[in-house]
């Protein structure tokens, strides 16, 4: 078998949830409010659609594999005590605890797939306690990186690492995705390097605290193993000024060799970036080159190793962009990612979690389909430790082109599967992305199904998620394989 | 979907699709953070609105209840990421609720006075002139004088008794500063703004057009206003009825802009104050809209011994005071609690006054210190320039 027609069988469905409608709307609702109070949980069906979607823009037909996409109940919790109490009716009654930060995360992290409680920790956003002296703080799972900031900023210090989705997450759902990716993260570390502690409210209702080699599991579990109420992570001095450094390069080759470069260098950057000309047209568009490499330092302790830069940049025949450019780079760390979506129905996109090594030969394969399949792609790719990159990869799509959509998708596959061969792996995993994780991160599958078996034995917890999932590998393998060469067909066929 | 019809042909037909649910308009939004249900937020607005258009869900009462505790303060139109210009589409939503005589009967009670008694509370004209009641300067002769200047006073600042004295600083500053000006006096009726936020767009041309002709007459050219939302309705109303912007007409200035043109100028003389800590607390409209930033701190750094420190929300990331938008109509408890976390912000500044221009900021974050039981002083921006104006004998001295 090849890779492409390899089908890989795995039971799909393999937590014991019921699949049966929900019992007795009243009955849960009114416990529920026992829990809460009336103010704080509703079934109405418009709360349900709210509180059921996230940034998976794509279109309705996709969901139709999902059984019951929508949300029963939404319940918004505030205490420890609450969340306890609305863990124990979802065990009363067998159904689904979907926990839900910003919803910013993607591929349906925090989305339905059973119907069930949508918890809404949003409201537990207390800081609880900042110790300058070790250089912890301590805070509830519902708390803004901005109202963090401002807590962090009155002391003169910073948590140093964010997501680019920092204006819209909250830290409970990032530790969910397990952060090891976003601003500060080169530097500073992943969010596991940083964290000390998790207070976990377990699927039995019980309490506890995780720390050291098990924070591992328990980061990155979208929810899967119970709720985090309290997370206790390391903090830092605030640099007083930043420097961005933007480059523009006209062959792929030379920016991904200067990207390695610059990551190999003793000073590590807060914030690096590369993207091609086409995704860049829709935040900053590039003057000079058909590449941009961004890269920015703090500039108290030492300043950017900018000849060094300069040197690797000679060499690879690049241009840099200008003081302007970079500065401007900076300010759409937030929201270059999605302003192209500005200009298509549908932004498909992959996150891959790739060596840097080896982004020069996923992007050559991506720029070739994006040629062969004449999809509309782009790309940009953010450092996130001094070795790995978190690459997107996007399509901007209409989805009445039914064969270029499902061809993306294909495409999108053959990335993941590509990345998966040298090492890698999709990034984040939500809903969409479960299929791959037995073949991505197969040690770190195991020990989270058997953790997952003992400790959310009725399977509660945010499921179809990490550990299982609603459709197999191989089914998945096939559709997008068969669709990818159907709009290779297509093209010979129109002509 | 025959509810939302409006949106047909407006350019923001699409608008609900081409949101990326990022999610950034959601923690920006005075009325979710207020009440943290995602469904009052932007983009918890927009998915409904989505499913309405794809007939899964209804226009009913209760979307329309978000819909009017929106305050159409444009934090969301500022922070998204796809560019999307939400206060324009929440208020074609308006429009559509109006047409299917669905909005909160507040909102209608104020639309309809507007269009009976040329004001949103039905005191009519006989009320226009109370802000003048107790000023010691003679504007008889101003009224429905040719000038190329005009001070336009607006509803809230004419006949809400606490904004009488941001008219009465201005008149003093137009003195002061030796302007030629005129006012419409009893003539002068509602901008026409309220119409709009309320749904009713189809009938502001005319009451914006009321004014205007008035003007026109008098040879006006440039207009002055109390009220940053008065010229944003303006432009709209006027432009969108006879296809003339009034900007090239008029000039259209707040408060701060005047006064800062003046400064330039160099025809208003202060004293000294006695170093007084200030913070300036934008109006959203001002700020996201009319890009009206470094005037009102200009101003404010002109007069000596006063010192503005901003607040961490402020210039275009100023936070709403939850009183435009007919919020304050709709449920003046919420409103008024949006202005509680606003003076929130200003709670944590060293600063013994609160500085802003618009009447309707200054009445919300007024009614917070008294409802917080916190000490600032609030006051237009008209009010502290005009009580450091040097006396006629001090600036003689000079
Ligand atoms: C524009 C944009 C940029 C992004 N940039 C980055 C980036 O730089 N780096 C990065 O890593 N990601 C990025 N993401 C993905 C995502 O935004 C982040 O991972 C984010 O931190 C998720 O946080 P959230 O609060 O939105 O979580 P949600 O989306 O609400 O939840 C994420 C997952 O965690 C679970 N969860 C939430 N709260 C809890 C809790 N208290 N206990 C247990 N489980 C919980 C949810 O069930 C879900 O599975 C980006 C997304 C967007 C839209
Ligand atoms: S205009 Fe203001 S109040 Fe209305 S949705 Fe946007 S942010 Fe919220
Ligand atoms: S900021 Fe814009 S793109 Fe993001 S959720 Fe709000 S409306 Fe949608």
């Amino acid at each position: 078998m090849t890779e492409e027609n390899e089908v890989v069988t795995e039971p799909a469905a393999t937590e014991p949830v019921s699949l049966e409608p929900t019992p007795e709307v009243d009955s849960v609702l009114v416990q529920l409010v026992g829990v809460v109070g009336k103010e704080n949980a509703s079934d109405t069906e418009l709360e349900r659609i709210v509180y059921s979607g996230d940034p998976s823009s794509l279109p309705q037909f996709h969901y139709r594999w999902k059984q019951r996409y929508l949300a029963d109940y939404v319940v918004r919790v505030q205490t420890i005590e609450e969340v306890k109490g609305v863990i124990g009716v979802a065990r009363n009654h067998g159904i689904p605890v979907i926990p839900r930060g910003g919803a910013s995360s993607c591929l349906g992290s925090s989305s339905p797939s059973r119907g069930g409680i949508s918890l809404d920790l949003k409201k537990m956003n207390k800081v609880l306690e900042v110790d300058q002296a070790k250089g912890m703080v301590r805070v509830e799972p519902g708390v803004t990186f901005t109202a963090l900031d401002v807590e962090l900023g009155k002391h003169g210090m910073e948590l140093g690492i964010y997501p680019s989705s920092a204006k819209s997450a909250v830290i409970g759902g990032w530790i969910g995705c397990g952060g090891k990716a976003g601003i500060g993260t080169p530097c500073n570390g992943t969010l596991l390097d940083n964290l000390v502690s998790l207070k976990v409210i377990l699927p039995d209702g019980s309490e506890t605290t995780i720390e050291g080699a098990n924070l591992d599991l328990y980061n990155g579990s979208y929810g899967i193993l119970g709720v985090i109420v309290e997370a206790t992570l390391a903090i830092r001095r605030k640099p007083a000024s930043i420097k961005t450094l933007s480059y523009g390069f006209s062959r792929l080759e030379h920016v991904c060799n200067t990207m390695v470069r610059v990551t190999q260098l003793e000073q590590k950057p807060i914030y690096l970036k590369i993207a091609d000309f086409d995704f860049q047209s829709y935040s900053n568009p590039l003057e000079k080159g058909k590449y941009v490499l961004s890269v920015t330092y703090p500039e108290e302790t030492q300043s950017a190793p900018v000849t060094d830069i300069e040197q690797a940049v000679a060499e690879s025949g690049g241009t840099y962009l200008g003081d302007s450019y970079g500065t401007k780079e900076w300010d759409l760390r937030y929201d270059c990612e999605f302003n192209p979506k500005e200009h298509c129905d549908t932004l498909m996109f992959q996150e891959l979690w790739v060596d840097v090594e080896n982004v020069y030969d996923i992007l050559k394969a991506y720029e070739k389909h994006k040629k062969s399949h004449k999809v509309p792609s782009i790309w940009f790719g953010m450092l996130g430790t001094s070795s790995m990159m978190r690459l997107e990869l996007m399509a901007m799509l209409n989805p009445d082109k039914y064969l270029e959509f499902i061809a993306s998708k294909g495409i999108l596959h053959k990335m993941v599967k590509r990345a998966i061969k040298q090492g890698g792996g999709p990034y984040t995993i939500g809903l969409q992305n479960s299929i791959y994780m037995k073949k991505a991160y197969p040690e770190r599958h195991s020990r989270l199904k058997e953790l997952k078996k003992s400790a959310d034995p009725s399977g509660i917890m945010n499921p179809d998620r990490v550990t299982s999932c609603m459709t197999s590998y191989g089914r998945m393998n096939i559709l997008f394989v068969m669709a990818a060469a159907f709009r290779r067909l297509g093209k010979y066929v129109a002509r | 979907m025959a509810d939302l019809k409006k949106l047909e042909g407006s350019g923001h037909e699409t608008d609900p699709y081409i949101c990326a649910s990022c999610g950034n308009c959601t923690m920006v939004c005075p009325t979710f953070r207020l009440l943290r249900w995602e469904s009052y937020g932007p983009r918890g607005r927009l998915q409904i609105t989505k499913s309405i258009l794809e007939g899964n869900q209804e226009l009913d009462e209760e979307y329309v209840r978000k819909l009017f505790l929106c305050s159409l303060c444009e934090h969301c139109t500022q922070v998204c990421t796809t560019s999307l210009q939400l206060d324009r589409f929440w208020e074609l939503i308006r429009e559509a609720a109006w047409d299917l005589n669905m909005v909160p009967a507040p909102v209608e009670y104020a639309c309809k006075s507007i269009m009976k008694y040329g004001d949103p509370f039905s005191m009519g004209s006989s009320s226009r002139m109370h802000w003048a009641e107790g000023l010691d300067i003679d504007i008889q002769d101003r009224i429905e004088q040719p000038a190329k200047t005009a001070y336009f006073i607006g509803c809230n600042v004419a006949m809400k008794p606490r904004s009488h004295k941001t008219a009465q600083s201005l008149i003093k500053i137009l003195e002061h500063s030796g302007t030629d000006y005129t006012i419409l006096g009893e003539k002068e009726v509602c901008c026409g703004g309220p119409l709009i936020w309320g749904g009713n767009k189809k009938h502001a041309p005319a009451m914006a057009e009321r004014n205007i002709w008035l003007y026109r007459d008098l040879g006006v050219e440039r207009i002055i206003f109390s009220c940053p939302s008065c010229i944003q309705s303006w432009p709209k109303t006027y432009k969108e009825a006879a296809g003339v912007p009034v900007q090239k007409e008029f000039e259209l200035l707040t408060n701060s802009q005047f006064i800062d043109s003046l400064n330039k100028r160099k025809a208003l003389k202060f004293h000294e104050q006695s170093n007084i800590t200030v913070t300036y607390h934008d109006p959203c409209i001002s700020a996201r809209r009319l890009n009206i930033i470094s005037e009102p701190r200009e101003v404010i750094e002109k007069i000596p011994g006063i010192y503005n420190i901003d607040m961490l929300h402020s210039k275009e990331d100023t936070r709403c005071c939850g009183a435009h938008g007919l919020v304050n109509l709709t449920d003046p408890l919420i409103s008024s609690q949006i202005a509680e976390m606003r003076l929130r912000d200003v709670s944590v500044m060293p600063a013994s006054r609160v500085i802003t221009e618009c009447p309707r900021c200054l009445q919300a974050l007024e009614l917070a210190t008294q409802t917080m039981n916190y000490s600032v002083q609030v006051q237009d921006i008209s009010e502290i320039v005009a009580e450091s104006l040097a006396e006629k004998d001090e600036e003689d001295d000079r």
